[in-house]
């Protein structure tokens, strides 16, 4: 029994007269006071509401992303979701559940996370002329491919049509949605060129000057654009030309 | 019993190896990053009306690349601050420049340095400078500064190198005087019992000596200086052996001798309580020696113990090993100028430099006014080491170190009461203060108007003078305190904190000034003051000569570097601008909002203002009134703004749109912005910061004259320069050597060339080397 109370205090006593045991580096490499700076989106309260026959949301549900703005601040983790038919973006806030449309001019860049999917889905605001109108607009694309040019799609939905539905009485219209993206290539420091339709002649035209490589690129790959992973695989063999 | 046994077993194993249990603990100093700043000034002496050039080293000590981006500099005199500087931090250093207002009185004056992050571990930690600045229109300015200095009183120690006076050996003696550098340069004599003097010699500007005394058995010594009483001697006739410890070609040589007898002397060395050297030496008639080259041993503090091995007194004293190479650069001067207005040019060699480059900083300045006690850069790091294992105490122990060469210091450290009786056990730190690593940070607290208590949950809103509404908000924590991180579009501006209710009322905010020193001005001393009046006398005739001609070498430089960040903005565009020039005269913000502004109804009813905006989605009423900025500030109280007309409001701005930023919504915004910057007078109880645009300063450069090879290059003013050459921020990579090429002045004399740095490895180091102008 003597021997358990000596063994008993030995073990009491023995935590303390040994020597401190060293901290990993990482975890004192995190003893330092840090703050961020707190982001703010700034908008005005989304009051948008159409019936339709087709959804004008990118996605189905509010998802995790991220919005850079042009002071080169960025609000992390933050409830999100596109308006294909405004071209707008929307944010939840989760602190006072108000919905905002984010001003776009303080917006340079935003994120949707996309689960399942290796990365976010990458929004850039881009200004394009619009020459018919003899002026030029803020849109939102979605970086498809990015090397030293760029693929990007406007994802947008259009109005095709309509319905009539009757309604306690009253008839009103419910117009059909389909979407109708809008792609452009994008080179560093020049403006962004339309690509009017899915095929390889338009991507000629907008560089007829290496038309001949890019033909035999397309050639040597057996490419034939028809659908917007053909086009994101056309503009990278492009990239590796030019 | 087995299970017992295998219980005790594993119970131990896991203590023993536990990360995180309480063997694995260490206190919270230990793991926090620690961080230094040293600055380098061109002189210590100075005359008002003068520059302050100076190279700011920020010395990582801790972890990882971590690091502060922005530097606190203040000159404090007897009277508080006099200046207060705010630098960022380029490549763990800053130069730049304090301009001495010329009605400066003459007096002893401190310089501090800091970060943000240092102000967790409280002042001792700041760098302190000592400076002595003269008014050049003093005509006794000794006077004045015999007047601040404070009296004192001196005790005198007498020290034997080992702790016994042993007679009839020649014993290595440190006299020191507990008043330090007071009584730097001062004499002192020993005399015998006969009033005989046998000793006479002087203290170096720190205020100690190390002489050799051979005592007689029975006789009585003493030591005597004018600022205390005479200080007995006796040698210890008990006392048998004597130790004399000297660093001789890299290698610690332990000199023994004994009294006549024979026998054998052990000599044990210690570091951190563990035995790192052990030898016996036969002594006898001769003295014996043990030497240890001091690579063999570790870098710090040593105790060092010697003694017969049976009986007999043990000889003990400290010793500070310097291991690593401290003659990381050379200097050598190539051309000496010789004579006035002739070039000289120095080599910098960093053929030794154990890193990749190194960083530093050049002055070739006056010796005159140059004090001999200033902080070196490569002692403070070494006394910030000795802090950091709790060798020494921090405060006036640890300055007079920081100006000790290696060769001083161990003559310093014969007295080893100066040391703790034990390692000082850190205190457990949990810092409150914000590392600025990127953003500058402004921190302060709401407290309710009444109590005075503080507010917690409250918003404070930030804004900036401007032709834009930028705003910045945040909620105060437990105890009303709150902090904003401040991108550099803030650093030129005033900045206007609001706290307050949406019925009005407005709390008091308190913003925390970075530059209050609370700890108590202490006058420095600098020895040989009273034989530099001469000195003081041209200098003061210098920049007065200065003054008259309008020579000044010190040139602002403009930062190239990135645009300034935009600042975080309510809107990108209001809806709707109004400029008062389009429209005919209106007497009043009411008038211009029925006439001019027809989505906005101002009307005053019963003595108050009803103010409503119709939205501009739907043309509908927003039911609340609208918040309003002027110049870019919010107020809430349009009765601020009724008095304005079209003569004094250049714009409006109506965001007549129910908006949102982050948590808060305003019903739509009137955005007035002024002629003549009005908001300071409409919104003058508000609180306002300045303390970053008054105190954010740009680099700058000294520019001396160049006088070609002829020595004359066709200049006429006279060149009365004490300063002839400074460059901070200099860069040298390893194995590589500098060219610095400078003329001489008007002045002839002794000049004092200064090279100081670090490593990027973080070794510091420093040369000295004297020119003369005939």
């Amino acid at each position: 029994m003597y021997k358990c109370i000596i063994s008993g205090l030995i073990m009491l006593i023995l935590p303390f007269a040994l020597p401190a045991a060293e901290l990993p580096e990482d975890r004192a490499q995190q003893s330092v006071l840090r703050v961020e700076p707190e982001v703010r989106l700034s908008g005005r309260l989304y009051s948008f509401n159409m019936d339709s026959d087709g959804s004008y949301y990118l996605k189905d549900n509010w998802v995790k992303g991220s919005v850079t703005l042009t002071n080169g601040e960025t609000a992390e983790g933050v409830l999100l979701n596109y308006n294909t038919y405004l071209g707008e973006l929307i944010w939840l806030s989760e602190e006072t559940y108000r919905v905002v449309q984010v001003d776009k001019n303080l917006v340079k860049q935003f994120t949707l996370d996309q689960p399942g999917v290796s990365g976010p889905a990458v929004f850039q605001r881009l200004r394009i002329s619009m020459p018919l109108e003899g002026d030029s607009a803020n849109i939102y694309v979605q970086q498809l491919y990015k090397g030293d040019i760029m693929l990007a799609v406007r994802r947008r939905v259009v109005v095709t049509g309509e319905r009539l539905e009757s309604t306690r009485g009253t008839l009103r219209s419910v117009p059909r949605l389909r979407s109708d993206p809008v792609y452009y290539i994008i080179a560093e420091g020049s403006d962004a060129y339309e690509i009017s339709r899915l095929n390889r002649r338009s991507l000629y035209s907008i560089f007829p000057e290496k038309r001949r490589e890019i033909r035999a690129g397309f050639r040597d790959e057996r490419l034939y654009i028809r659908t917007e992973q053909d086009l994101i695989r056309a503009v990278s063999v492009i990239d590796s030309i030019l | 019993m087995q299970y017992i046994r295998l219980f005790q077993f594993l119970f131990i194993f896991l203590l023993v190896y536990s990360g995180s249990g309480v063997i694995g603990a260490t206190t919270a100093r230990d793991n926090v990053y620690r961080e230094n700043v040293y600055v380098h000034t061109d002189r210590d002496l100075y005359i008002a009306g003068e520059y302050i050039n100076f190279q700011a080293f920020l010395l990582n000590g801790g972890v990882g690349e971590t690091g502060s981006g922005f530097l606190y500099m203040t000159l404090r005199g007897r009277h508080g601050r006099v200046k207060g500087l705010t630098l960022p931090v380029e490549n763990s250093g800053v130069n730049g420049s304090i301009y001495i207002p010329d009605t400066l009185s003459t007096g002893y004056y401190e310089i501090f340095a800091f970060t943000n992050w240092m102000r967790n571990f409280g002042e001792t930690g700041y760098f302190r400078k000592p400076l002595l600045i003269v008014n050049r229109f003093d005509d006794n300015p000794l006077i004045e500064i015999a007047g601040e200095a404070e009296a004192y009183e001196a005790e005198i120690f007498a020290v034997p190198e080992g702790g016994s006076l042993v007679p009839g050996h020649t014993n290595n003696l440190l006299v020191r005087s507990s008043a330090g550098a007071k009584d730097g340069l001062r004499p002192f004599w020993v005399t015998d019992q006969d009033n005989d003097t046998i000793v006479s010699a002087r203290f170096n500007a720190n205020g100690f000596s190390t002489i050799e005394l051979l005592p007689e058995a029975d006789k009585e010594y003493r030591v005597i200086t004018g600022s205390s009483g005479p200080v007995s001697l006796r040698a210890d006739n008990q006392a048998d052996v004597s130790m004399k410890v000297e660093n001789i070609e890299g290698d610690i040589v332990i000199k023994l001798q004994s009294a006549g007898r024979t026998g054998e002397i052990t000599a044990d060395i210690y570091h951190s309580g563990t035995s790192v050297f052990n030898e016996s030496v036969m002594v006898g008639e001769d003295a014996a020696f043990i030497t240890v080259p001091s690579g063999d041993l570790p870098h710090g503090m040593l105790r060092i113990e010697a003694g017969v091995q049976m009986g007999g007194a043990r000889l003990e004293r400290y010793w500070y090993n310097c291991i690593y190479d401290s003659t990381q650069v050379s200097v050598r001067t190539t051309d000496d100028p010789g004579g006035t207005r002739q070039k000289a040019r120095l080599i910098i060699d960093g053929s030794r430099i154990d890193g990749d480059y190194a960083l530093f900083s050049v002055s070739v300045a006056e010796s005159g006014s140059l004090g001999d006690n200033s902080p070196r850069l490569d002692s403070y790091k070494r006394v910030k080491e000795m802090i950091n294992r709790g060798e020494i105490y921090p405060g006036r122990q640890a300055e007079i170190i920081s100006s000790l060469d290696i060769a001083d210091l161990n003559s310093y450290l014969i007295d080893h009461s100066i040391l703790p009786a034990r390692t000082l056990r850190p205190d457990e730190v949990t810092p409150e203060y914000y590392l600025e690593d990127e953003e500058l940070i402004i921190t302060g607290r709401v407290k309710d108007p009444g109590s005075g208590d503080g507010m917690p949950g409250t918003r404070v809103i930030l804004n900036a003078p401007d032709t834009i509404i930028n705003i910045k908000y945040t909620l105060t924590d437990d105890n009303g305190g709150f902090h904003f991180v401040l991108p550099d579009f803030y650093h030129q501006r005033e900045l206007y904190l609001y706290a307050g209710n949406n019925k009005g009322t407005e709390y008091k905010i308190e913003v925390y000034e970075k530059f209050s020193i609370e700890s108590e001005f202490r006058p420095a001393a600098f020895p040989g003051l009273f034989q530099a009046g001469e000195h003081i006398g041209k200098s003061q005739d210098v920049v007065r000569v200065n003054k008259a001609y309008g020579i000044n070498h010190v040139k602002e430089v403009q930062r190239e570097g990135a645009p300034l960040k935009k600042p975080p903005m309510l809107y990108s565009a209001p809806v709707n601008s109004y400029y008062t020039e389009n429209y005919v005269f209106l007497d009043s913000l009411h008038e211009i909002a029925r006439e001019v502004i027809h989505p906005w109804r101002l009307r005053l009813r019963d003595g108050r203002y009803e103010s409503v905006l119709f939205s501009a989605e739907d043309r509908s009423r927003i039911n609340e009134p609208p918040v309003y900025f002027i110049d870019g500030i919010l107020t809430r109280d349009i009765r601020r703004l009724t008095g304005l007309n079209s003569g004094n409001i250049y714009k409006i701005e109506v965001h007549n749109l129910p908006w949102v930023h982050g948590e808060i919504f305003f019903p739509g915004v009137i955005g007035i912005y002024t002629r003549g910057m009005l908001y300071r007078e409409l919104l003058a109880d508000r609180t306002v910061s300045d303390m970053i645009s008054e105190t954010l300063k740009e680099p700058t450069v000294y520019q001396p004259p160049e006088y070609g090879d002829t020595g004359i290059g066709g200049i006429v003013l006279p060149d009365l320069r004490q300063l002839l050459f400074w460059e901070g921020g200099m860069k040298l990579e390893a194995g590589r050597q500098m060219e610095i090429e400078f003329y001489s002045g008007d002045l002839k004399g002794e000049f004092a060339v200064t090279v100081q740095g670090v490593t990027n490895d973080g070794l510091p180091f420093y040369r000295r080397e004297v020119i003369n102008i005939d």
